[in-house]
């Protein structure tokens, strides 16, 4: 199973993965669909923003509480919303840890993130530029994120050997 | 499709709120920019009325890519309140707002008359409310905005507005978005004061699909490919990673930036820890910009003992020009003027004329209130500031802009005023040969927008950025420059600063390209404004993404009639002006002489052949060299027989000596002064 993992010191606030992803999935651009979402806010004339998406929970309450079975989980282990079976209830949203689900606003469906079904790699991952987005198998994202993080101490450790 | 489609008018008097289609516009205008002037040309609002007076029209236009990923700008429209005889003046904004309003489902919002308290506008997708702002009047423009959230419990509504400055009707002040977007420079903060209107406040959730979502796709792909991997990648990783901010500093390579009131162009005993390179190693503290573009090219930093902020335009303000060389009081100086809701070029122009009048002895401190304008006084700039934006004691003088001012002082002060229509000129990059002509010719800048002068600035972070030397940097930008121009205008050498014969047809091409931007909602920074910087994204290509992104075949050529009626009908309008106010232009006598010093020592501005550039230009435009003002036989292909009408009954009252030859009689008179 693969994750998109987000990397808060790569980030730059774009939105271009919001832009992309509602146009992908939706055929139009609008963060209200966006399957993931960037918060922003500003504190003290400082901007900050966290991306918040569906990071596919093994043991998903999402699918546990869905009282019509709506949310299955595929193949890849990604947890999927089937829209004709979804009743717009919400529960999802609520018990969702991280706030990753959403309500179309027209059909009143759950919409979530499905990393791009179909598609070679979830688009959002494809085009953010900065590179805060990837898209890495779960075995691998403990040393990944290890790894973004141990930078600054590698920076130091270099600077010390030259 | 990628059109909300709708037009909201909103008369704050009579607090009516009407919503009417885009669509009887798009054919003759297109969007942003020229149906924005196509709705203030048929506004009817009165040329006598200064920029300040309530039946003046406020408007916010966004273009049909403005919330797709090719666009995120909006343009402000008003009658300008700083502009010498109060002409039609625009701004650019960028940020999360533009894209907000087409969310919403809003081209175009069209703000007259004024309230009769204090108010906001909240939109809030198809609900439109004037509320009351009496409680938010006097606020800085961050706590306005705080505020607002808070009010409407949404922090996603995305928030316009003015400060204090901007209430008290500085002809300078600007209106600004979320930290540091703004649509600055013609005075729109006045224009909102002046209607009582503290801010426009929007929530939008509609989306915007395209026609052809596909061919779009397409077409951004390429777009995406050029700036990531291809030409403009080098620009675009600059922007990502130093932002704006990288330029600025290399202004001093060539000696282009200003030192003190446009006497020096030598910034003496240039120190690193001066420039913002390292000032932003210390202090940045991330990235901030526009909706959907990875650029993300303003710099927001957090300050010790000034506190956090974010900036683009203001690193030459209170810098060089003030004679100031602490990066620390510069970010305290235009911070305070942010807070306040003032442009910081006009502001800290001002009060580096201020300073040299005091060292001159035409002013003392008893005319600033007993605050000695000694060159780069913190204290000095921070009363500037202060008395300018409540207009209070000497900054009531200072309020409507440099002109009034030196008329009111008087003493010969007119002489050091550097400005072109009021605006104070750019300090970042003094004017040098053809490229300087609108600042140095008025009626030049009343015609032409003046192509980029900072050529100069662009290859020392490009030769890093490549591996090479800065020798062939210098060559690659100056290659890219000729292949640009040789494609556009046929000529390998018109961007040259002397090459005054085929200057003006660079000029139009540059002009173009940035209205095509303007009228579409793209970026004007990544298109072919800015072909130095390895930039691409020209009229042709915005044409093909409006096509596939609204349904309506549109061509380049259609694009430049756009371009060309919002032209001609803003040349027409600043002539009504002109003919019902009558103000005189007055010239920049200082940017008259030879330059001092620095790399373009010796260089002197050319007024006879900058006034040869204007005539191509007018040739170029379907203007009447002898008279400045647009074709009939132009106006009528264009489908605007009406501004040829109201021309024609202004030509038959009275011919008026042209400008030019009023301005030249005075530049003869003043030069052997200037010569002592």
């Amino acid at each position: 199973m693969k994750t998109i993992v987000w990397d808060p010191a790569k980030c730059n606030g774009c939105r271009v993965c919001e832009a992309i992803c509602s146009f992908v999935k939706e055929g139009e651009f609008n963060p209200v669909k966006s399957r993931g979402k960037v918060v922003r806010t500003v504190e003290r004339q400082i901007p900050f923003s966290v991306w918040v998406s569906c990071l596919q929970c093994e043991e998903a309450f999402c699918k546990a509480i869905c009282p019509t079975g709506a949310i299955s989980t595929n193949d890849a282990g990604v947890k999927i919303v089937t829209e004709e079976k979804c009743i717009g209830c919400k529960m999802c949203m609520i018990v969702c840890p991280v706030g990753a689900i959403a309500l179309d606003p027209e059909s009143g469906v759950a919409i979530k993130c499905d990393q791009c079904r179909g598609l070679e790699e979830p688009q959002c991952v494809k085009y953010c530029y900065p590179g805060a987005l990837q898209y890495l198998p779960s075995e691998r994202i403990g040393i990944a994120l290890a790894r973004a993080k141990s930078e600054k101490f590698l920076e130091i450790a270099k600077g010390e050997v030259a | 499709m990628s059109n909300a489609g709708r037009i909201l008018r909103v008369d704050l008097a009579e607090g009516k709120i009407e919503k009417e289609p885009t669509s009887s516009y798009v054919r003759d205008y297109v969007g942003g920019l020229s149906i924005g002037t196509k709705i203030f040309w048929d506004g009817g609002v009165p040329p006598e009325i200064t920029g300040t007076d309530p039946r003046n029209m406020l408007i916010f236009s966004t273009g049909p890519l403005t919330g797709t990923l090719l666009g995120n700008k909006c343009v402000l429209i008003a009658k300008s309140p700083i502009y010498t005889n109060k002409t039609i003046g625009n701004a650019g904004m960028g940020g999360q707002f533009p894209s907000e309003m087409k969310f919403a489902g809003y081209d175009h919002i069209v703000i007259t008359g004024k309230a009769e308290e204090p108010a906001y506008l909240f939109i809030n997708n198809d609900d439109v409310e004037i509320k009351s702002a009496k409680h938010l009047w006097g606020l800085d423009v961050y706590e306005t905005q705080t505020r607002i959230r808070e009010e409407l419990k949404d922090p996603d509504v995305q928030i316009a507005c003015i400060g204090p400055a901007g209430e008290n009707l500085v002809a300078f002040s600007l209106v600004l978005h979320d930290i540091e977007n703004t649509a600055s420079r013609v005075g729109h903060g006045a224009v909102m004061g002046s209607k009582n209107l503290k801010a426009v406040a929007v929530r939008g959730t509609k989306g915007l699909k395209v026609a052809d979502p596909e061919a779009f796709m397409a077409l951004w792909k390429q777009y995406w490919e050029y700036y990531t991997a291809g030409r403009g990648r080098y620009i675009f990783r600059t922007l990502n990673r130093e932002g704006v901010a990288i330029h600025y500093d290399h202004y001093m390579d060539k000696d282009t930036a200003v030192w003190g009131n446009f006497d020096s162009f030598v910034v003496p005993n240039r120190k690193k820890e001066e420039e913002i390179g390292d000032f932003m190693n210390k202090y940045l503290a991330g990235r901030i910009g526009c909706a959907f573009c990875p650029a993300q090219c303003h710099e927001s930093y957090n300050v010790d003992g000034v506190g956090g902020g974010a900036t683009c335009m203001f690193y030459t303000g209170f810098r060089w020009v003030v004679k100031n060389k602490n990066l620390k009081t510069w970010w305290k100086l235009n911070q305070l003027c942010q807070r306040y809701g003032m442009e910081t070029l006009s502001a800290s122009g001002i009060t580096a004329w201020l300073m040299d009048l005091y060292e001159k002895g035409i002013i003392t401190a008893a005319d600033t209130d007993g605050v000695p304008m000694e060159w780069g006084s913190e204290e000095a700039c921070m009363a500037a500031i202060e008395k300018m934006a409540k207009r209070e004691g000497f900054g009531e003088l200072l309020a409507e802009g440099i002109v009034p001012a030196a008329k009111k002082i008087g003493r010969d002060s007119i002489s050091y005023a550097v400005q072109y229509r009021n605006l104070n000129v750019h300090p970042g990059y003094g004017p040098v040969g053809a490229t300087g002509g609108t600042n140095i010719v008025p009626s030049a800048s009343e015609v032409w927008t003046h192509p980029p002068v900072d050529i100069h600035a662009h290859y020392p972070w490009l030769a890093p950025e490549l591996g090479v030397s800065l020798e062939e940097a210098q060559q690659i930008v100056y290659g890219w420059l000729s292949d640009f121009t040789e494609k556009t205008t046929g000529d390998r050498d018109s961007w040259k600063e002397d090459n005054y014969e085929k200057y003006a047809d660079f000029a139009v091409v540059n002009e173009t390209a940035i209205s095509a931007c303007d009228i579409s909602g793209h970026c004007d920074w990544l298109s072919d404004r800015l072909p130095q910087t390895g930039c691409w994204w020209g009229p042709e290509d915005i044409a093909r993404a409006i096509s596939v992104a609204t349904g309506m075949s549109c061509t380049t050529e259609m694009l430049l009639d756009a371009h060309r009626r919002r032209r001609l009908l803003e040349l027409t309008y600043l002539r009504l002006c002109y003919d019902a106010l009558g103000e005189q232009e007055e010239i920049s006598l200082k940017l008259l002489q030879p330059r001092p010093d620095g790399y373009f020592k010796g260089w002197i501005a050319d007024f006879e052949k900058v006034l040869q550039v204007t005539n191509r230009y007018y040739e170029l435009m379907g203007i009447d060299p002898a008279t400045g003002l647009p074709l009939r036989k132009e106006l009528e292909r264009l489908g605007l027989k009406d501004a040829a009408d109201r021309l024609e009954s202004l030509q038959l009252q009275e011919t008026p000596a042209t400008a030019e030859e009023v301005r030249q009689e005075a530049a003869s008179e003043e030069s052997p002064k200037q010569q002592e």
